[in-house]
């Protein structure tokens, strides 16, 4: 039988640093994805998911077990994300130059895929994120408006306007940003 | 809302299949949406465990607690006050010496420049605050900065447009605009 997280998190704060090996290909995944959204970049969605469970990893004292290990991972995660996107705009108020923030995984599978990956790109991360958070990972609204954040009212109408927003963008390819 | 969202479940649940187009058509957007995830890279919990330091790290109160001795009445508090001093004092005296940062020569050759600056991770990426020095007759610039040790990403910014990455760095990264920055570990 696998060990529970909070198992996992007892063995590693017992001196056992090998056991957080198990915590993150558990979660690997999910919070790369989560990465991966925020960024829309492979490789900076790669750092992104590191730094996240290394600092993690530093947090680990400060761990509830009775909160889910995975949203505690994704709340860490996005508030990385967030700190580094305050600092690529001022940067890139800086350059004074367009800059491509959200650069599309290389190799798209399919048309389908493409259109999709496309129409959230064109999103704004507020909107973006709750979407992934409600409908990829499945969390309720409570655990969104946890992770962000948020109050439990924004987390619905962001997610219900999100919906709405990725409908529309898939209707109209490539036409997104018109009103 | 809770209805929508009860459609859209039943309808990834097969258990509705014939809706109306509008409806369709959302619940076909959160199913694409739902299968859009990808793997991690297979070596990605190989890098972590790399990169943790050696242990978790210790909120100060454990900390503080750890020096309690726990049946201590008026010894402990007086002995902790006279080490705190102690240390007080000893950090004042030696304030001047013991700074950790660690002093790095940034250098670049651009010998047409007219101004060079360094921006990076270490100053919130805000130019105008290091300028470095030059051309010398070889046409390079350079800065000399103190850091505190750790690791950081920084550019040379070439008459207030050009975005240079240090060629000389011993590793890059994206920046996510689609340049380089240079990294350094100290």
């Amino acid at each position: 039988m696998e060990p529970s997280d909070a198992a996992l998190v007892e063995q590693v704060l017992g001196g056992r640093k090998e056991a957080y090996a198990h915590l993150v290909r558990r979660y690997q995944d999910t919070v790369y994805n989560l990465a991966l959204r925020w960024t829309g970049d492979r490789d900076e969605a790669d750092d992104l998911a590191q730094e996240t469970f290394v600092r993690a990893y530093r947090k680990l004292r400060s761990y509830d077990p009775g909160y889910s290990m995975r949203n505690w991972l994704l709340a860490i995660c996005s508030n990385l994300a967030k700190n580094r996107i305050r600092s690529a705009r001022r940067r890139q108020r800086a350059h004074e130059t367009h800059a491509e923030l959200f650069m599309g995984p290389p190799d798209p599978p399919d048309p389908r895929r493409e259109a999709l990956e496309e129409a959230l790109r064109g999103m704004p991360e507020k909107l973006r994120i709750p979407l992934v958070l409600k409908h990829v990972e499945g969390m309720s609204y409570d655990e969104v408006a946890q992770t962000l954040r948020i109050g439990l009212s924004a987390a619905k109408m962001r997610v219900k306007r999100a919906r709405d927003e990725l409908v529309r963008r898939l209707r109209v390819p490539g036409g997104g940003d018109e009103p | 809302m809770r209805d929508d969202n009860d459609r859209i479940r039943r309808r990834t649940d097969g258990e509705d299949p014939a809706w109306p187009g509008e409806a369709l058509e959302y619940a076909e957007a959160m199913e694409r949406l739902a299968r859009s995830r990808v793997a991690a890279p297979p070596d990605l919990a190989d890098r972590v465990m790399a990169a943790l330091p050696p242990e978790p790290d210790r909120p100060w109160t454990h900390r503080l607690r750890s020096l309690w001795p726990s049946r201590g009445r008026w010894l402990a508090p007086a002995l902790a006050g006279a080490l705190a001093a102690l240390v007080l004092v000893a950090g004042i005296g030696r304030l001047q010496g013991t700074d950790d940062r660690v002093a790095v020569t940034f250098e670049v050759r651009a010998p047409t420049a007219q101004r060079v600056e360094l921006v990076g991770s270490f100053n919130d990426w805000r130019p105008g605050e290091i300028l470095l020095e030059g051309p010398d007759a070889t046409g390079h610039w350079t800065a000399t900065v103190k850091l505190p040790p750790g690791r950081y990403e920084y550019v040379f910014l070439v008459d207030g447009h050009e975005w240079l990455a240090d060629p000389r760095a011993v590793a890059h990264r994206p920046d996510g605009f689609g340049r380089e920055n240079a990294v350094i570990e100290l």
